[in-house]
């Protein structure tokens, strides 16, 4: 492949890499989670001579994502545990009852344990195949559907609570 | 069953076989189904929290650093760049951004299909617009296997002359190859301008879509078959969809399906080289187009 045709697709993939490191980092503003793809976009464009072309971008550069984020929360990880996350801001207008319902849903994942949360994110927003997100988070396809498994399990629980419990409404 | 298994479903991870076991297993566990429906609420939840930020402009300080690596190959492989070129480069980079930036319409798909070597990286971004609006597009009214077609065909004959004086274009097999046949068709407006939809499914349910964004100015060009564009042709995962695109003179094409490249590479391969199956050409090519009114 070309490495003009290389950067054409890299470009194409930067509002997927926003996307899942906004949900990852549930910034406030977009700032840390730009500042993760950018970390990555230069990381990755660094190596790009030796990526090969039958290669699967996407879930490469997602890699390169992954592990940054790791390792940025390595570094900080108490302030990170107690800081307040505030629901994630978009420029979209949401009804009420469905930033509630939103607002549910967020929090629930919150009470996930990361490496439930990440392969929900990576198949359920990203919609990247397990096979993808086995090579992303470099564990086996067993362990990405186990994790998917029981993750959506408890997400599913955690959202069947009675909704007053979690919105404060009745 | 094996919980797992509704998640493979869900996922579209399982193969034609296999699916259709669980959708019937589904169909006679009505609480499985409500688990498998949960998942699929969890997933639309996460859309609707995070999915707003694809959709956003790309910042600039994350192109730039895209821009700096490219030129900076570039000079690595002591192509010899001209200033003339160069400035060519710089040029078609900033009107890619002027044209993502004010969703200027005119002529869009045109000048993203002049190719991939002429455009260079810069066509990334309007290149990205067009792949969401087929993937949505394919989301939205071709959905899953048990998901209706809300604008079904009926008189395939009727719908061909319906859709050749709508859109200018042909694309229109009844048959797609590899058992998919032509299901239901949508024409859409989106911020390029025209395009249309064509949806075909096969035996099993598995769903291919067509996708045609027609650019704003036909000026009654005559398009060549899709197997001159051989070597033109690109693949890509799209989230969990596989796509392949094109692009002739006016009118810009992606073939999405959940199907793996490879299933979805057989079909496409049969619309480049109709002869092999013995069908009526599929392959997209325009009548001499008329100025629509």
């Amino acid at each position: 492949m070309a490495p003009d045709h290389l950067y054409t697709l890299i470009v194409a993939e930067i509002p997927h890499l926003r996307r899942y490191a906004k949900a990852l980092t549930r910034a406030r503003q977009g700032e840390e989670a730009d500042d993760l793809v950018q970390a990555c976009l230069e990381r990755g464009l660094s190596k790009a001579e030796s990526w090969r072309p039958d290669s699967n971008l996407r879930a490469w550069l997602f890699a390169i994502l992954h592990n940054l984020h790791v390792s940025r929360l390595r570094r900080r990880a108490p302030e990170r545990v107690l800081a307040q996350r505030p629901i994630y801001q978009s420029a979209t207008v949401i009804r009420p009852d469905a930033y509630v319902e939103l607002t549910a849903v967020e929090q629930a994942l919150d009470e996930l344990p990361s490496e439930q949360r990440e392969v929900i994110l990576l198949v359920g927003l990203e919609g990247l195949t397990y096979d993808e997100v086995a090579t992303v988070l470099q564990v086996p396809i067993g362990t990405v559907r186990s994790r998917l498994s029981r993750g959506r399990e408890a997400l599913r629980v955690l959202l069947d609570r009675p909704r007053s419990a979690v919105a404060g409404q009745s | 069953m094996d919980p797992e298994m509704l998640h493979d479903y869900v996922d579209n991870q399982l193969d034609a076989e296999t699916r259709l076991e669980v959708a019937r297993h589904i169909g006679e566990n009505p609480l499985d189904a409500a688990l498998v429906q949960a998942y699929r609420d969890q997933n639309e939840a996460l859309q609707r929290l995070y999915g707003p930020t694809a959709e956003e402009p790309i910042p600039q300080r994350l192109l730039d650093a895209v821009e700096k690596a490219s030129l900076k190959s570039e000079r690595e492989r002591r192509v010899p760049v001209t200033p003339r070129a160069r400035g060519g480069r710089r040029a078609a980079w900033t009107a890619t951004l002027v044209v993502v930036l004010t969703l200027c319409l005119g002529g869009v798909i045109g000048w993203w299909g002049r190719g991939i070597q002429e455009a260079g990286f810069a066509r990334g971004a309007v290149l990205n617009a067009f792949l969401n609006q087929a993937v949505q597009s394919y989301t939205l009214y071709a959905g899953s296997a048990d998901q209706p077609v809300d604008a079904p065909i009926d008189d395939v004959k009727k719908f061909t002359s319906w859709f050749k004086n709508q859109l200018n274009v042909r694309v229109l097999a009844p048959q797609l190859g590899a058992g998919f046949k032509l299901v239901g068709a949508r024409i859409l407006p989106t911020a390029f301008g025209t395009a249309g939809q064509l949806i075909y499914a096969d035996q099993s349910g598995q769903r291919i879509a067509v996708y045609m964004q027609v650019a704003a100015a036909a000026h009654g060009n005559s398009l060549a078959p899709a197997s001159q564009f051989g070597g033109d042709v690109a693949f890509v995962r799209h989230g969990q969809f596989s796509v392949y695109y094109w692009a002739t003179d006016n009118v810009a094409y992606a073939l999405v399906s959940p199907l793996d490249q490879n299933a979805l590479g057989s079909v496409m391969k049969k619309i480049l080289n109709p002869g092999d199956s013995g069908n009526a050409s599929p392959a997209p090519s325009t009548t001499t187009s008329k100025t629509r009114a």
